[in-house]
């Protein structure tokens, strides 16, 4: 009795927002090829070296749109992203006596077998470029902090499935060690921020704006492209994302260890 | 007159939704927790290519919404302006991805503790569980 309620609520809910939905979208079909005026506005001021007052000096118009128009989004989206590793970490961790439980073991299981594991170290050493890769080129190609970060949580977890969950702790993982790196990007984050502020700036301020007295992270160093702040942003973003995978993976562990006792 | 590209993308968004209408189902009506995480998933990630098919243009030239030059020209820009996808949407889905990973595996620790907790994962006996100890 009670399913046939949530089936029929949620089909009301579907058709509800189909109709509304397609009432908005298809109401003219010839508004179709056209993308809203704020879209446009990013699109043509993101790299638009003829209006510097608008610019976000980055030719990437989502990393822009992450860190520079719609910036204050993001750091609050990295804050659900710490508060909810912190509950993970909270649930893990309860009910674990202080001191010697929390010792990370060197004991572990066998793990497959010999070729799959020399294929995981290969894979792990491509990944970690990769990511680097994909964090550091955000400001100029498809990718950015939290691209990078996520393609980065996948090399701890090759390990886990071909060797086992502490192999990740006893190869360097630890949990202090992930949560202080953890920090240092958040910290690297907020320096980045913060810093306009100190020349009577805007919070996130990127380049030059009018009515700021802040000159802009620098666009270019010689003959090399830096993207002003987007490039920094998008490092400290990567160290956050890529350890808080690692916090969660080694909270599961220990969520493992006190439930197995 | 409408063209196959206008079919197209009416028959997409009718796609999602119906898939968001399974998931939400999924999510309301299966007893197992870890069930429903799993629809919980399907539902997030259509919720975002929904966004995605939002920011989407349907027009003969479609360019992601990234500059090909480090020196462009004023008609260049008018150019990438008019024919590059919605850069919005694309900028929230990606951090959205990050944040529903997290979530997800801070739900599915809680199911563990559950499971620690009741010795189920189902969700009425859990409850049943509860209103016995209340009473």
């Amino acid at each position: 009795m009670v399913k046939v309620g949530y089936v029929a609520l949620a089909i009301a809910a579907c058709v509800a927002a189909v109709a509304g939905v397609l009432l908005g979208v298809f109401s003219t079909p010839s508004t179709l090829p056209h993308i809203r005026a704020l879209g446009r506005f990013i699109l043509y001021s993101t790299f638009n070296v003829f209006m510097r007052g608008w610019w976000a000096g980055s030719p990437e118009a989502v990393t822009a749109t992450l860190w520079d128009y719609r910036g204050l989004d993001t750091v609050f989206e990295t804050t659900v992203l710490y508060v909810a590793v912190a509950g993970c970490v909270a649930l893990a961790y309860a009910g674990l006596r202080r001191g010697g439980d929390l010792r990370e073991g060197s004991e572990g299981g066998k793990g497959l077998t010999v070729v799959v594991k020399a294929a995981t170290k290969i894979l792990f050493a491509l990944i970690l470029l990769t990511s680097l890769n994909v964090a550091l080129h955000g400001y100029i190609t498809p990718g950015g902090g939290f691209a990078g970060g996520s393609t980065f949580a996948i090399a701890p977890l090759l390990i886990i499935a071909a060797y086992s969950t502490n192999a990740i702790i006893s190869r360097g993982f630890k949990f202090r060690r992930s949560a202080v790196l953890r920090s240092l990007g958040l910290l690297g984050l907020a320096a980045v921020i913060l810093t306009p502020l100190a020349y009577y700036g805007y919070v996130l301020q990127n380049q030059v704006k009018a009515a700021s007295s802040f000159p802009g992270y620098p666009a270019f160093l010689g003959p090399i492209f830096l993207g002003g702040s987007l490039i920094c942003l998008n490092m400290a973003e990567f160290l956050v994302v890529g350890m808080e995978y690692v916090l969660v993976f080694i909270a599961f562990y220990f969520l493992d260890k006190v439930l197995r006792r | 007159m409408v063209g196959v590209e206008y079919c197209l993308y009416v028959a997409a968004f009718a796609t999602l939704f119906a898939t968001a209408a399974v998931a939400l189902y999924g999510v309301l009506a299966k007893e197992n927790v870890v069930k429903k995480v799993i629809a919980l998933t399907i539902l997030g990630d259509t919720v975002n290519t929904i966004a995605i098919l939002v920011g989407f243009r349907v027009a003969p030239k479609v360019a992601p919404p990234i500059l090909p030059t480090l020196r462009p020209s004023k008609e260049a820009l008018r150019i990438f302006a008019s024919t590059a996808v919605d850069p919005i949407p694309q900028a929230l889905v990606i951090t959205a991805i990050v944040i529903n990973l997290a979530v997800t595996a801070f739900l599915l620790f809680l199911a563990v503790r559950a499971y620690a907790l009741y010795g189920t994962l189902n969700y009425g006996e859990i409850m049943r569980i509860r209103r016995g100890e209340g009473a």
